[in-house]
């Protein structure tokens, strides 16, 4: 049997993937452990290995490069040399086939009264086409239903339906949903050739060094997992500051930490005491043994959040070596899949735009994400009964929790814990590296 | 074509064929020189005789079987039951039998029997005569079922019943037996397994049996004042079912009722609804959804018996109901 080569699903959350070239050419021989091509994922790119030793055949069915499509979509075949003389790579899989093909069921022209052609002996015809068509992609949980005349529509449009709100029962996508975005989308296309340069090139998005695809994508994969995020999750944000004078004053100097790892610090010392925080939903509350604690950044082409590993087990030094290795590889677009999944709670900081709260979307599956505002100085209340004011550094923090995994209150707990953490660095730090454990 | 009830359209296609061929002979209580207890033999008897117009005791397994063997030796019994409900006292002979002669013969045997009597629910008529059944007689390999909603159809697949080699149950619907229509003259066979498009539509297609057909072609006219565009199969034949009919009517509407006086489970309902999943899942826009009497024996109480079988205001409901999903 010729080996198939499918579109992998790179990580929990990957729907779909691009092909992104061919390393190896349509009847090339290609041995076991060789890489034939490379496709991307959701957040990074990887080679894909063959595990069988043959010649590539590529049906006229697979994908262009470039082309997104749907994870399990079969790519191409390995067929071993024997096997050559008879594979026809275009002979099976295609999903266009006719529906209305009559053949014979085997025994049933046994039957008096009954010829294999299914007529009757006074003409008359009991019509069940035998044959049939096949279901494209097995549909997981917490993907939106949609019709499978929707799927079928969206396939044919080029759309991407995990991006779509369903207007049918129980926010179902039908075809209606389907079509309509199909309008939408060739509205967009018009604007966007609207906007194409003298060149014919999209100058509004692309730029010289051919970026412009990935980046095109990241919004896209952006847009989705938002939208995703969005309508699966219940979220509820809690609003709290913390006197953080202590915290900022207490790291001066050249290697001076950013608020991302003393944060990521305070926090893992939290989640360590308040585990549901760092939960996943996954058909259910699944607690993770692990503490990995993803930072957002701002990049040219979206933001995306990479991972510090096993925070507990680091030290505020470590924190700062590995936040600093994956913000720069995020902004020079070189994150590896590894670097970007995994995440079991996430921080966000807009305090350098003077922002103070605000309300982040819950990167899902995790439970939970905490936004940073700003550190500025205020004045506030030392001491109620002398009034005694003074000058303090507050920082404003959003807590985005997921209330399908926790409820108000013990959530409530943990972020009045990372506030307290938050206003005692000595206890969280106690010899200024190392994390309380 | 002539203005005619049902049951004169169904009576016309018997007598034509009783002039063209001397086998064929009916069978039943008050069918001999009463002319039928609904006038499905009406003046026959004076014409034939009552060797042709043979009336009988109440006993039906006993009529049952001799016809049976009467048509295993080449003639073409009509058994006129009145009552649909009166077949089930021969479903021994019935099933074991007649629907497996031409089995077990490879062939040598034919079984040209055609079995009549009314069906539904609707004129106190309680629950031993408004039973409906024909998804049981779908179900037997050999047999056929022919459900006319309309004289014209009742003549065109009462002629070809008595045409056919295998047993046929003709069943006519209470409601229509007055109904009248245009009625081609002459010759008018109706192939079995042919589907009519009653009216054509493009949001939904409903699939409805003998007398919802009428039920749901006023419902498709009351809803069209709102924009809703219903396609109305009446499948004629349950027993073969056209099911490619039906599934190009999905091709087009993505959405698909079936509306069935008789019980749900096991019915024809659940027959449609699984061919046209198996062979037309991508087709659909939303799940198939079906409308039937309720699952209880029939209650004289014109009130009750009013309630339990599907009329427009629960057709309409029904069919919202599809295009919400």
């Amino acid at each position: 049997m010729p080996y198939e080569i499918v579109m992998p699903r790179l990580g929990w959350n990957m729907e779909e993937g691009t092909l992104v070239e061919w390393l190896k050419l349509d009847g090339e021989q290609v041995n076991q452990g060789e890489m034939v091509c490379t496709i991307e994922g959701d957040k990074a790119a990887a080679d894909v290995e063959s595990f069988e030793s043959g010649i590539l055949k590529i049906p006229n069915a697979s994908p262009p490069p470039g082309r997104t499509v749907p994870v399990g979509t079969l790519l191409g075949y390995i067929v071993s040399v024997n096997e050559m003389e008879t594979f026809d790579p275009n002979a099976g899989g295609s999903l266009d086939g006719p529906i209305e093909s009559v053949a014979a069921v085997p025994g049933d022209g046994a039957e008096p009264g009954h010829d294999p052609t299914g007529r009757e002996p006074d003409g008359s015809r009991d019509t069940v086409p035998t044959g049939g068509t096949d279901t494209v992609t097995p549909r997981e949980r917490d993907v939106p239903a949609i019709s499978p005349r929707a799927r079928r529509a969206a396939e044919a449009a080029g759309i991407d339906w995990r991006t779509l709100i369903g207007s049918g029962r129980s926010g179902r996508i039908v075809e209606r949903d389907v079509l309509e975005a199909a309008g939408q989308h060739s509205q967009a296309r018009q604007y966007e050739s609207a906007m194409d340069g003298p060149d014919g090139k999209d100058a509004a998005v692309r730029s010289a060094d051919g970026k412009d695809a990935v980046q095109g994508d990241l919004r896209r994969v952006i847009a989705r997992r938002m939208a995703e995020a969005h309508r699966t999750t219940a979220p509820v944000t809690l609003h709290t500051e913390a006197d953080v004078t202590r915290l900022s004053s207490m790291f001066e100097g050249a290697n001076r930490p950013s608020w991302y790892d003393l944060m990521a610090g305070i926090a893992a010392v939290a989640l360590a005491e308040h585990p549901v925080m760092n939960a996943s939903w996954r058909d259910g509350v699944k607690l993770n043994d692990e503490i990995h604690i993803g930072i957002a950044v701002d990049t040219e082409g979206g933001v995306i959040a990479p991972v510090i590993r096993d925070v507990p087990g680091k030290s505020l030094q470590d924190i700062s070596a590995a936040s600093n290795r994956l913000v720069q590889a995020a902004q020079s677009g070189e994150l590896t899949l590894d670097q970007v999944e995994g995440g079991t709670f996430t921080l966000t900081n807009l305090g350098m735009y003077d922002v103070d709260a605000f309300t982040p979307i819950i990167p899902y599956p995790q439970c939970a994400i905490l936004g940073l505002g700003r550190a500025a100085p205020r004045v506030v209340v030392l001491d109620e009964a002398s009034g005694a004011t003074g000058i303090r550094r507050i920082m404003a923090l959003s807590l985005t929790f997921d209330h399908r995994i926790v409820d108000g209150a013990p959530a409530a707990r943990f972020l009045q814990r990372v506030k307290q953490l938050a206003e005692d660095p000595e206890f969280v730090f106690p010899d200024g590296n190392s994390l309380k454990r | 074509m002539t203005e005619k009830t049902y049951t004169e359209a169904a009576r016309e296609a018997l007598a034509g064929a009783m002039d063209a061929d001397p086998t064929i002979f009916v069978v039943g209580e008050g069918a001999g020189e009463r002319g039928g207890n609904f006038e499905t033999t009406l003046g026959l008897f004076e014409k034939h005789g009552p060797m042709r117009l043979c009336d009988t005791p109440i006993c039906e397994r006993g009529f049952i079987g001799m016809c049976t063997g009467a048509a295993m030796t080449g003639t073409r019994p009509v058994v006129d039951f009145m009552f649909t409900d009166f077949i089930l006292d021969g479903l021994g002979e019935l099933i074991n039998q007649t629907s497996k002669m031409q089995y077990m013969s490879n062939g040598r045997l034919k079984m040209p029997m055609v079995l009549r009597g009314c069906i539904g629910i609707g004129h106190s008529a309680a629950t031993h005569h408004s039973g409906s059944y024909y998804p049981f007689f779908a179900h037997i390999p050999g047999f056929r079922v022919a459900l006319p909603s309309n004289p014209a159809d009742a003549k065109g697949l009462f002629a070809t019943a008595l045409r056919s080699d295998d047993p046929v149950f003709f069943m006519e619907h209470r409601h229509l037996l007055n109904l009248k229509g245009p009625v081609p003259d002459g010759e008018h066979r109706v192939p079995f397994g042919q589907a009519a498009v009653v009216r054509e539509g493009t949001d939904a297609t409903v699939v409805a049996l003998t007398v919802m057909v009428h039920h749901a072609m006023q419902v498709a006219e009351e809803l069209s004042g709102e924009g809703i565009s219903l396609e109305i199969i009446d499948p004629r034949t349950v027993a073969p079912l056209d099911t490619e009919t039906i599934l190009a009517s999905v091709r087009k509407t993505g959405r698909l009722l079936v509306v069935d006086e008789t019980f749900m489970p096991c019915g024809i309902g659940a027959e449609v609804s699984a061919r046209v999943t198996e062979h037309g899942f991508d087709e659909l826009d939303a799940p198939i959804k079906r409308l039937n009497g309720a699952h209880v024996p029939t209650p004289y109480s014109p009130a009750l018996e009013q309630a339990i079988v599907p009329d427009r205001t629960a057709i309409a409901g029904a069919v919202r109901d599809l295009l919400s999903e």
